[in-house]
């Protein structure tokens, strides 16, 4: 951990990116490390403030189309986050932050620079993508994955990038490829709410483990557990 | 049906899908199927898919629209409005085939009607309504709704084409509605309040960046600002054109307080006074279920609708002043909105330190929801029966929508 014995998260310009709930994935972060002993805090960075350079994770969330290009100029003027994924720390981008990291995404009519820390290009599709998604990883080792997806693009990754999962259920990255999401080195992208690490606490466990680089012992969530077994076969059905 | 006087009948092919959507209704109520409003309002509109204009015809409408208090404001204005005149309102169906019932009245001189956020131009365009109310704006079902600034766009479009009298009641301190009032006219600006901020982080006309102050004031670079309210609230009363009217709600609830505001202002540009329209608005102590007080097993259970983050944000407030036992009731069936996510955009933390039930279809997102806001709380398929294991004293019951109406059914409570 780069701040001593204590575990930063960062929860990047919430009330501009963090249209559905997606802050939980930091409450869940934060539960799961210390579930483990480990010190964890969460630090709140609202528009204005600077992008720290020393935290561990870095999370983005959801927006509508002005918070998403709003959120994307001001993670470009400030530089922080792509110093970040340079250096490969941990980051975790949903939905419209996802996109961001992409090179370029629509927002009202026309399309955007995203920051291109990831080789994605997306494009406007119709139709909107609404309702729960699942899916099997493929850029990870991880168990079925469960989310809710809620967004009108459709993200072609480079080649060379590698999709997070294999569609079982949802139109996902929706580029006729049948993946969702993306995965290189530390940084994580998926369309997933939910919010998506309550729902898949292994995904919560490998972004720690990721960022504390090495391994976490077992933790029994019997809730989650259900949770998930709920969702599962509410989409299997 | 006694016909208003001056204004002429719907005409016969109307009446008819009129006398056939009615007798659905009848029949749906029968079968103890609700209310069966919807069902016979949509039968009308298929046969005579004019027929909310025709049944209208030339009588005053006020629309009332947003995303939390439609169904309270509505009431509200019916009452303030009925002290000086017959006036007939929908109740809670929303959509047009909500409004046929209410409008088929021909004996009422004025219609009140809520309408769903997206049906407002349709509704308003279509009966030529002359009051259009526009309470707040904020994230809600957004499976169906999916963004919060298209519903903003499209009530901008519509009052760019609005070529008639119409005049607009809105709330001056949501800044996604100013956006939307954008330049029209004919405004009377209401400061109605707007505890839910996350909405509201960026200008809705340029996307920068602004803060917004204590106060609950606001200013943009870009020149758009909150206008100067004609209405305001004080701690005893309302503050409108004609000076302090003082008023005390039987409904609980500072949001409740802002719905009785707007529905003063509505009352005064129908010409009638505040002092005149308040009495009715105080008496009212329910409102289609709402804040009933319900006997479980000798506990009295006050029932709480809560449909989205800011009114779940709401209603934790209201009660986090209180000690009674609280139940939470989540469902996220077609009208509820099928993506639980906002839980967690709302601050369950307030709850901590009481007896807490969480229950619902959904109760396992709304429990660990819980779990990591460190309140604790027992999971139960039946929130009734997990009322009767609470300790003796008074419950406090928060649903969303269609648990909410789960549960006046199963309480035999009439709405």
């Amino acid at each position: 951990m780069s701040s001593g014995d204590r575990l930063a998260i960062a929860l990047l310009y919430p009330t501009v990116l963090g249209l559905y709930g997606d802050r939980g994935n930091a409450s869940v972060l934060a539960h799961r490390a210390k579930a483990r002993n480990i010190d964890a805090e969460i630090l709140i960075i609202d528009p204005g403030m600077a992008v720290p350079d020393q935290a561990d994770i870095y999370l983005l969330g959801g927006g509508e189309d002005i918070a998403q290009t709003t959120g994307c100029e001001l993670l470009r003027a400030d530089g922080g986050l792509a110093r970040a994924h340079a250096r490969d720390a941990v980051i975790f981008a949903v939905c419209a932050g996802m996109q961001i990291l992409g090179t370029s995404f629509p927002a009202d009519g026309r399309i955007v620079d995203g920051l291109g820390l990831l080789d994605i290009v997306t494009t406007p599709g119709s139709p909107r993508a609404v309702g729960e998604l699942l899916t099997e990883a493929i850029g990870v080792d991880l168990p079925t994955m469960t989310g809710y997806e809620n967004h009108g693009g459709r993200s072609r990754l480079g080649i060379g990038l590698k999709p997070l999962g294999r569609l079982v259920a949802g139109i996902g990255n929706g580029v006729d490829d049948g993946t969702e999401g993306a995965v290189q080195g530390h940084t994580l992208a998926t369309y997933m709410h939910g919010p998506a690490l309550v729902r898949n606490p292994a995904m919560a466990d490998l972004l720690l483990e990721w960022a504390i680089g090495k391994g976490l012992p077992p933790m029994e969530e019997p809730l989650v557990d259900a949770l998930r077994t709920e969702r599962l076969s509410a989409v299997r059905r | 049906m006694g016909m208003t006087s001056g204004t002429l009948p719907p005409p016969l092919r109307t009446l008819a899908a009129v006398a056939v959507g009615k007798l659905a209704s009848r029949t749906s109520q029968m079968l103890g199927r609700g209310h069966g409003t919807v069902i016979g309002g949509n039968i009308t509109l298929k046969l005579d898919p004019g027929a909310l204009k025709s049944l209208v015809g030339t009588r005053p409408v006020t629309v009332i629209t947003g995303t939390n208090g439609k169904s309270t404001t509505t009431r509200l204005v019916r009452e303030a409005l009925g002290s000086t005149r017959r006036t007939a309102s929908n109740r809670g169906a929303n959509m047009p085939p909500g409004l046929i019932e209410a409008a088929a009245d021909q004996s009422a001189q004025e219609l009140v009607f809520e309408v769903d956020e997206l049906y407002v131009p349709r509704v308003v365009e279509s009966t030529r309504a002359s009051i259009l109310v526009l309470l707040n704006l904020s994230r809600d079902q957004l499976d169906r709704i999916t963004e919060i600034r298209r519903v903003a766009e499209l009530w901008r479009a519509l009052l760019r084409r609005v070529d008639w009298k119409l005049t607009v009641i809105a709330n001056a301190d949501d800044p996604l509605l100013v956006w939307a009032v954008g330049g029209y006219a004919n405004v009377v600006w209401v400061s109605a309040g707007y505890r839910w901020k996350e909405d509201a982080a960026l200008c809705p006309n340029c996307s920068r960046v602004r803060a917004m102050s204590t106060d609950g004031t606001w200013t943009c670079e870009c020149g758009l600002n909150r206008p100067t309210p004609a209405w305001t609230l004080d701690a005893t009363g309302a503050n409108g054109p004609t000076g302090h009217t003082p008023f005390t709600l039987s409904l609980p609830g500072d949001f409740n307080r802002s719905n009785a505001l707007m529905a003063l202002a509505v009352a005064a540009e129908r010409g009638i006074d505040a002092a005149t329209a308040v009495g009715p608005i105080e008496k009212v102590v329910d409102v289609s279920g709402r804040y009933v007080t319900a006997d479980v097993d000798g506990r009295p259970v006050r029932l709480f609708l809560a449909k989205n983050p800011a009114s779940w944000t709401e209603m934790l407030h209201l009660l986090s002043h209180e000690t009674a036992s609280v139940v939470f009731v989540l469902n996220a069936r077609l009208a509820d909105g099928q993506d639980t996510s906002w839980l967690w955009d709302v601050p369950f933390e307030q709850a901590a330190g009481r007896a807490v039930i969480a229950s619902g279809d959904r109760r396992l997102d709304l429990a660990y929801r819980l779990q990591l806001a460190n309140v604790e709380h027992t999971v139960s398929a039946s929130a009734l029966a997990a009322i009767k294991n609470l300790p003796p004293g008074p419950v406090e019951l928060l649903a969303t929508y269609t648990a909410f109406h789960d549960v006046l059914k199963e309480l035999h409570v009439e709405w």
